[in-house]
């Protein structure tokens, strides 16, 4: 053997300075050892914001959620069956669902977070969606343009559900949970603007063209584009116009309805029973809507609503409610849409309307997809623009009275005979938003809200609170925040009387 | 190619004289190379006689043969080899030193002998070493034999001369040894791990002379503790370990090895969750640490890290296996259990929970050794409960309507209108009541020279239950290792695997529950035609039963093997300077089918096909471990260093698939047979690990210790921010009994040693990825794409839970250690805990996982005490008591009543394992229902689970322990452990409500029948509202849980080794043959069928298994 004498001529110090130094290298050297790609099963942010395709299947996983069953968007926890049954368009029979009776009866307690807990998620993926392509190096400027515009939509869209619902609500524009853990409550107005300067951005950024993720011109319109952008648009200037008083507002609303209305080439009024296709059916009425998901099944809307025949409530699930007596009444003698829209079934010697703008309830896997669920459609545009009209701007009230005659008369009724001063025309427009949009997002509810009829409607002397069974206060327009947040977070404050 | 044993220096030390110290450095430093080789691997002894002969042969040729044939390296420059004349040399069987002085006859050379060199030098120059005891004093050469008290002979031991530590040998293969003292008066001692030093001068020890070791299993001195990348002597350790050896694991008829530590070691606390074979474990080692977080202890498996659990499977037996029953019990020489942070700390982020070391087996020198265990037996239920017979069970029935005010239907009581209520079935009998069997069958073959040392062996093994039918689980296992060393003693290699082959077809459901709930009148199993009964059938409805016999119909097999492979390779670079790598690589893998067909089920439910589960996982592990070690003695003491780095990789692959629409029952195990296949999970992660860790040792005058280690981790389960961390230790000895003034005082104590250790230790047990911003993909696809989504938060700071670790202990040994005590009080606070921390719904998420400052205690005292009662020549008996008083306490958790995860279940200053539940308060005697204290103090039946949960119950052992006895006489060995706990657990069956159509134990008859009863149970019913509700109550309360204390003979060994002349006649080394048993006796006042696992009626108890068998090795 012969290594002593080798370590010896090396002087013996320099092996072992060499094995320190490979040894200390080694790890040195390693920060990159533990650091690893994302699992197989799932992808960490920065490799979702890489390419273009993974960046818009983020960017659609927000829809693919908001159209899955009991959402806030369809279903028998949507604000359109919820809502539905707080103001006076629903019947509730069920008891099996806590809280149904509770929003049927206005007596809705902090203990339940309602729509609040969705509305923050997909919050949060909005602003990861526009986070994640600020910082994307990866993913081709139109996509990105694209993508980035319709998480502006979306944002924009939540939160003027969430403004709607609850009042002043923490305004998050961030993934930080660090500042979204403990952030107070927004003033409504600041919350308009974020959504207001939300939707220009959206509409810059957006297509004219309905696009697929991919960037692709398609017939279906389920991501929002330049005009779902501009219609929301329309809808929060008359919303926020109310809210201000500041009649500029009508003015904007007024031209962002025009700008929707005059795109004849894309969108146009369909028959009554075509309204809820889907657009690739020849449904030009849609501006914005959703594909539903679930195999075997069309819109939950259809599923929960249509009746069949078993009887509305008790130990069935699927159909909780039908419509109430109220909305049934509230249809004109000759009103096409009380026949199209609404039908009936009698069980049991008792008659149920139903709404059916939907009209596949059955469930089955063959079944092919032939509605989609409607978010935003033409026939609001034109009566935005009438209200906004009504109230003095644009062409004002010849120009009101046509824009609600353009539905009056698709419905099969008369033109407008009534008084044409703004208080009445308000109060027409205000009726024929209850008779179009029904079971549509609750929109009756915010219409009493805004319009600031809600407490002559649901307390005294409409009494609707009372006949269903609750008491009304008009605190119970806006729905308690969550009272688990309020102890997290000391910083958000109760709405009044919860 | 021919070796060289001398060597050259290239320099010339002779001139000029600054190289002289270089010279004497390098000549220190061979030596102590040389006897480092020599003592600490196993060596040779070459004889001592040496034939030559040649004329004009090269000097150089001459040092060659006599270095060959002696074993003696000469130490020699080139220069002098051209000085020196050729040699004529014709000699025979002449001793070393008389050739050596032929040789040098006539050169310009000379030499002296030194240890085992022959250090050659000019004969002008003044040799460099002193040779006093060389040159004045004759050296004396001593040769013999060494054997144990039964005559075998003991290869291995170590010879030293007294007064020159330096100078020792070890006995070879045939326990022969030849050594070169300085004079005949020299004392030589002789020593061997477990064995009694003896110590003798060089003249009493007559050539070829027998020396007899007696064993001394109290010796300290001796005996090795394996602290993973180093060891110590026990005597000399600063740290908390303990041992369980091969001797008292092969005793036990166990399959996994943590069933044979149960009661064993202090602090470790095991539960058997159940009696199926293959069945999980549960481990803590000083208490839990971490509140939601992994508690398991590090395993190291022949330093390869070896997973605690195993993937996600299809077993629903008792929590899904445990991954050390794929690790052969007979395989393992050691398991060290590393407590305090001395000895975990070098573990860094891995440490806070112990660490527990698992050693296999190794060959050792000496002729071939071929060893045959072969063993059978059976294993059944310890205990049945007493349950209802079926008078009493329709009783119970009628009485539930009755107070009820139903009337029974074909609905609400088939058991009682359809039924044949004359039938009486012992489910337990018939479901659990079986035998299970066991055969076991070992050989190994081992044995090797001194530089190469193999052992190579396999096991089989074969265990059913006590259910019915015949599956089984069947282990095959082979082991082997290999040691080898080059002729130097410089390059080591160590090669070990263990691979196991595990085939189960036992049920994946357990079938205590029906054993324990099924109606005694429940209908037969079989139609007269032989096919299983569903009938009777309600009108128009699925069957009125389910069949417990219909699981014997689903198949459940699983195949599952595990290699574990391990080798070091380690160089001497310097004296005193080691180089070694350990590489290791680990994969247990498992594919299981669980097959459902039509005919096992209810044909009421009309299904159409059966159906099928297939899962496949994998977990695979390696590591490489760079590692340099010096040990130097400096001053008064020996200074040890060791640093090294790791490299591990992790990665873990699971998928499990459903599958249904079969045409045929005979397809099941075909998954491209089915018309749907549905995943059912998939699991992909990878784990990496690197760290740098070292270690300083001073030990001075073998009195005062002083022990530092520490480590530096990187891990991917840390967030960017924090993927390092630091971890260290501190850990002083002072053996004060070695202090001349003890020793004066009190000469009866044999030793006497003082420890403390102070650390940091990290866990890691926070699963992987949980720091990142992760994203999952939607069910069903939208506009044609899948959707991603965000699952989790980023949080960049998530790290380790950070654990500090105080101890102080003292060991004392008395009387020659014939009674040896040791006592330690831990302490360790837990903080930095990995909680859910709940985040406001805004942030979009309702929780993250987060650090908190949350502290969690664990306190105890350990001890263990080991005496000797008897020792004469025939009879021997030993005795060895440990126990563990373990506490544990929340300090505290910021913002605990606000964190709705844990609010309701931990309380600031207590235990982290209370359950907070209602108290009752006995059954109201108007009602007959149960009363609970609310938190105002009044009786309610009804208690709010926000408010009046404020009864708290401990169900952590409150302490625990062992007492083992060794008797031998004669070839007569009889070994007895008892086990005790004292805790609170879940009682039986107590969460079904008497009055349903569930059996129950006898118990509830006392209950409440009329207004004014004073009863124990509730008066009998079968509804739902408000019986059912209040039961759930009661369930939660502290009805449920009593004293699950017991004392258990949870081992006992009898064995008879056959004569020594018998055993000379066959021409066996040994022969043994053995009883043994397992969890024979139960002392216990608990209600139920076991206290261990508590059950209940989910999970088969621990089983009472006996066995026999015979050991011979040739």
């Amino acid at each position: 053997m012969t290594n002593f004498m080798k370590i010896n001529k090396n002087g013996g110090r320099f092996s072992i300075g060499k094995v320190l130094v490979i040894l200390l290298l080694s790890v040195v050297g390693c920060k990159k050892f533990v650091q690893l790609p994302s699992p197989n099963t799932e992808l960490v942010s920065t490799s979702v914001y890489s390419t273009n395709g993974s960046a818009a299947a983020a960017m659609t996983s927000i829809y693919d959620n908001m159209v899955s069953n009991n959402s806030l968007s369809t279903g028998n926890a949507s604000i359109s069956m919820l809502i539905g049954a707080a103001s006076d368009e629903l019947r509730n029979y069920s008891t099996s669902f806590p809280v149904l009776p509770q929003f049927y009866t206005n007596s809705l307690t902090s203990t339940q977070p309602y729509f609040w807990p969705e509305i923050y998620q997909r919050l949060y993926d909005a602003n990861a969606v526009i986070a994640g392509l600020q910082s994307s190096t990866g993913v081709t400027v139109a996509i990105k343009n694209q993508l980035t515009g319709e998480a502006k939509f979306m944002r924009a869209f939540l939160l003027f559900y969430a403004v709607n619902l609850y009042g002043d609500v923490p305004l998050v524009t961030t993934t930080d949970y660090k500042i979204n853990d403990v952030m107070g409550r927004t003033p409504k107005a600041n919350v308009y603007q974020q959504i207001i300067a939300d939707l220009k951005d959206a509409q810059n950024l957006l297509s004219n063209n309905y696009l697929t993720p991919a960037g692709i011109t398609t017939t279906d319109r389920i991501r929002p584009n330049k005009g779902a952008a501009t219609a929301l648009l329309a809808r929060v200037y008359l919303y926020y116009g109310n809210l201000t008083g500041d009649v500029s507002n009508y003015t904007k609303a007024d031209s962002a309805a025009s700008i929707v209305i005059s795109n004849s080439s894309l969108y146009s009024l369909s028959t009554l029973n075509n309204t809820f296709l889907k657009a690739s059916l020849g449904n030009n009425e849609a501006i914005w809507q959703l594909q539903p998901v679930t195999p075997g099944y069309n819109t939950y809307d259809g599923y929960e609503f249509v009746l069949t025949t078993t009887a509305p409530g008790g130990n069935n699930s699927t159909n909780p409610v039908a419509i109430s007596q109220n909305l049934v009444n509230a249809f004109e003698p000759g009103d096409q849409r009380r026949q199209a829209w609404v039908d009936s079934a009698i069980i049991g010697g008792t008659t149920y309307y139903y709404p059916y703008k939907y009209k596949v309830h059955t469930y089955n896997v063959s079944n092919p997809v032939t509605e989609h669920l409607m978010v935003l459609r033409l026939a609001e545009q034109y009566l935005i623009k009438a209200e906004a009209e009504a109230n003095g701007v644009g062409t004002g009230i010849s120009g009101a009275v046509n824009d609600l005659n353009i539905i009056r008369n698709r419905a099969g009724l008369s033109s407008y005979a009534g008084a044409t001063d703004k208080a009445s025309l308000l109060t027409a427009i205000l009726h024929e938003r209850q008779v179009e949009l029904f079971t549509e997002w609750g929109h009756r509810w915010f219409d009493l809200i805004r319009t600031g009829n809600i407490n002559t409607i649901m307390g005294p002397p409409g009494n609707v609170c009372q006949a269903k069974g609750g008491t009304w206060s008009p605190q119970w327009a806006l729905l308690p925040i969550p009272q688990s947040e309020i102890l997290l977070n000391p910083n958000l404050k109760q709405n009044p009387g919860y | 190619m021919q070796k060289q044993m001398y060597n050259f220096y290239l320099t010339n030390f002779v001139r000029p004289p600054r190289c002289t110290t270089q010279f004497l450095l390098t000549m220190k430093l061979t030596i102590f190379i040389l006897i480092t080789a020599i003592l600490q691997v196993s060596a040779t002894t070459y004889a001592q006689k040496v034939s030559l002969k040649g004329q004009n042969v090269p000097i150089d040729k001459v040092f060659d043969q006599i270095s060959q044939q002696t074993g003696y390296d000469f130490l020699v420059t080139r220069s002098m080899i051209n000085l020196a004349k050729p040699v004529n040399i014709d000699i025979k069987n002449a001793n070393l030193d008389d050739a050596l002085k032929q040789v040098f006859q006539g050169q310009p050379l000379d030499y002296a002998i030194k240890d085992k060199s022959i250090i050659v030098y000019q004969k002008q120059a003044i040799p460099t070493i002193p040779k006093k005891e060389a040159s004045i004093q004759q050296p004396v050469i001593v040769t013999g034999k060494v054997q144990n008290e039964l005559g075998e002979l003991m290869p291995g031991v170590t010879i030293r001369e007294k007064s020159n530590p330096n100078n020792g040998v070890i006995t070879d293969a045939k326990g022969m040894f030849s050594i070169t003292v300085s004079d005949e008066n020299a004392a030589i001692t002789f020593s061997y791990i477990g064995y009694e030093s003896q110590e003798l001068r060089a003249k009493d020890i007559p050539i070829g002379s027998s020396i007899i070791l007696k064993p001394s299993p109290n010796n300290l001195k001796e005996v090795v503790v394996n602290k993973g990348y180093y060891s110590d002597k026990k005597e000399l350790e600063t740290g908390d370990v303990s041992s369980v050896s091969a001797k008292e694991i092969g005793e036990q008829p166990v399959s996994n090895p943590l069933a044979a530590m149960e009661g064993r070691v202090p602090g470790m606390f095991i539960t058997q969750n159940t009696g199926v074979p293959g069945g999980s474990f549960t481990v803590t080692i000083r208490g839990k640490n971490s509140i939601s977080q992994g508690n398991d202890p590090l395993y190291i498996v022949d330093g390869v890290p070896y997973s605690s659990e195993l993937l996600p499977n299809l077993n629903q037996i008792g929590k899904s296996g445990n991954s050390l029953d794929f690790i052969n019990p007979s395989d393992i020489e050691s398991i060290d259990v590393l407590k305090d942070a001395d000895a975990t700390a070098i573990y860094g982020s891995r440490g806070a929970n112990g660490v527990v070391l698992i050693t296999t087996k190794k060959g050792k020198p000496g002729d071939m050794k071929v060893d045959f265990n072969i063993s059978s037996g059976v294993g059944e239920v310890t205990r049945m409960n007493d349950l209802l017979n079926g008078q009493q069970y329709l009783q119970m029935r009628n009485e539930a309507f009755k107070n009820d005010r139903v009337t029974p239907s074909v609905f609400n009581a088939p058991d009682l209108l359809l039924w044949d209520t004359t039938r009486y079935t012992n489910w337990q009998k018939l479901l659990i009541g079986g035998t299970a069997k066991y055969t076991d069958a070992q050989g190994s073959i081992s044995g090797g020279g001194a530089n190469t040392q193999y052992l190579i062996g396999g096991t089989y093994h074969r265990e059913t239950t006590v259910y019915p039918g015949d599956e089984a689980d069947q282990k095959a296992a082979v082991h082997f290792s290999i040691n080898s060393s080059s002729e130097d003693k410089k390059f080591n290699f160590l090669l070990t695997g263990n691979y196991m082959y595990d085939n189960s077809n036992l049920f994946n459901i357990d079938l205590v529950s029906d054993a324990e709930t099924l109606p005694p009148d429940a209908p037969p199993i079989y139609n007269p035609n032989g096919s299983l009964n569903w009938a009777p059938i309600t009108q128009g409805q699925s069957g009125t039963w389910i069949n417990p016999f219909s699981l014997l119909m689903t198949k459940y097999n699983a195949n599952t093997s595990n290699l574990v492979g391990h080798s070091v390779l380690s160089y001497n670079i310097l004296p005193g300077l080691d180089f070694s790598t350990s590489l290791g690589y680990t994969v247990l893998q498992t594919a299981e089918t669980v097959t459902t067909p039509l005919t096992s089920i209810d044909p009421g439910y009309n299904r159409t096909s059966g159906s099928s589960s297939f899962n496949n996982s994998n977990i695979s592990t390696w590591i490489i471990e760079p590692k340099l070690s010096y040990k130097h003695v400096i001053g008064r003491g020996v200074l040890s260093a060791l640093i090294g780095t790791t490299f591990q990789r992790i990665s873990s692959l699971g998928q499990e698939l459903n599958a249904t629409g079969f045409t045929n029952d005979a397809f099941l195990s075909d998954i491209q047979a089915a018309s749907t296949i549905t995943p059912r999970s998939d699991v992909s992660s990878i784990y990496k690990y690197e760290s740098i860790y070292g270690r300083l040792n001073y030990d001075l005058d073998d009195k005062y210790l002083l022990n530092l280690t520490a480590r530096r981790d990187g891990s991917s389960r840390f967030g960017p921010a924090n993927e390092f961390a630091n971890f260290g230790a501190i850990g002083a000895g002072w053996i004060f009994s070695k202090e001349s003034f003890i020793q004066n005082s009190l000469p009866f104590l044999s030793f006497g040693k003082i420890r403390a250790s102070y650390g940091i230790t990290g866990n890691d047990q926070i699963g992987d990825y949980s720091f990142l911003d992760l994203y999952s993909n939607t069910t069903y696809p939208y506009q044609g794409i899948l959707g991603l989504y965000p699952t989790t938060l980023f949080n960049p700071n998530l790290q380790w839970e950070i654990d500090k670790k105080l101890e102080g202990g003292i060991d004392i040994g008395l009387f020659s250690n014939r009674i040896t005590f040791n006592v330690s009080y831990y302490r360790s606070r837990s903080g930095n805990q990995l909680v859910t921390q709940p985040l406001s719904y805004v942030t979009g998420f309702t929780s993250i996982a987060a650090n908190l400052p949350a502290v969690v205690q664990n306190t105890g005292l350990e001890a263990a005490l080991s005496t000797i009662n008897v020792k004469s020549k025939d009879f021997s008996w030993t005795s060895s008591f440990n126990f563990t008083d373990p506490k544990n306490k929340l300090i505290s958790f910021p913002g605990l009543a606000a964190n709705p995860s844990y609010k309701y279940t931990l309380v600031v200053g207590q235990p982290i394992t209370i359950l907070k539940v209602y108290h009752e308060i006995g059954i109201n005697e108007t009602t007959g229902t149960f009363q609970f204290a609310s938190a105002g103090g009044n009786p309610t039946g009804s208690p709010s689970a926000l408010t009046d949960r404020n009864t708290m119950i401990n169900t952590a052992p409150q302490f625990y322990g062992g007492f083992h006895n060794s008797f031998q006489y004669k070839g007569f060995q009889l070994d007895i452990l008892f086990q005790f706990v004292k805790q609170t657990g879940l009682e039986y069956l107590y969460t079904i409500m008497p009055g349903q159509q569930y059996n129950q134990p006898v118990d509830v008859l006392n209950r409440w029948t009329a207004p004014g009863t004073v009863a124990k149970f509730p008066a009998f019913t079968q509804n739902f509202f408000p019986g059912f509700l209040s039961y759930l109550s009661a369930s939660s309360s502290d009805f449920t849980y009593g004293d699950a204390s017991y004392l258990r003979l949870k081992n006992l060994s009898f064995s008879w080794q056959l004569p020594e002349d018998w055993r000379r006649r066959l021409h066996l080394q040994n022969c043994r043959i053995y009883l043994e048993g397992q969890n024979l006796l139960t002392i216990t006042k608990y209600q139920g069928l076991d206290p261990e696992n508590q059950g209940g009626t989910f999970a088969l108890p621990p089983l009472r298994v006996i066995t026999t068998g015979i050991e011979v090795t040739f």
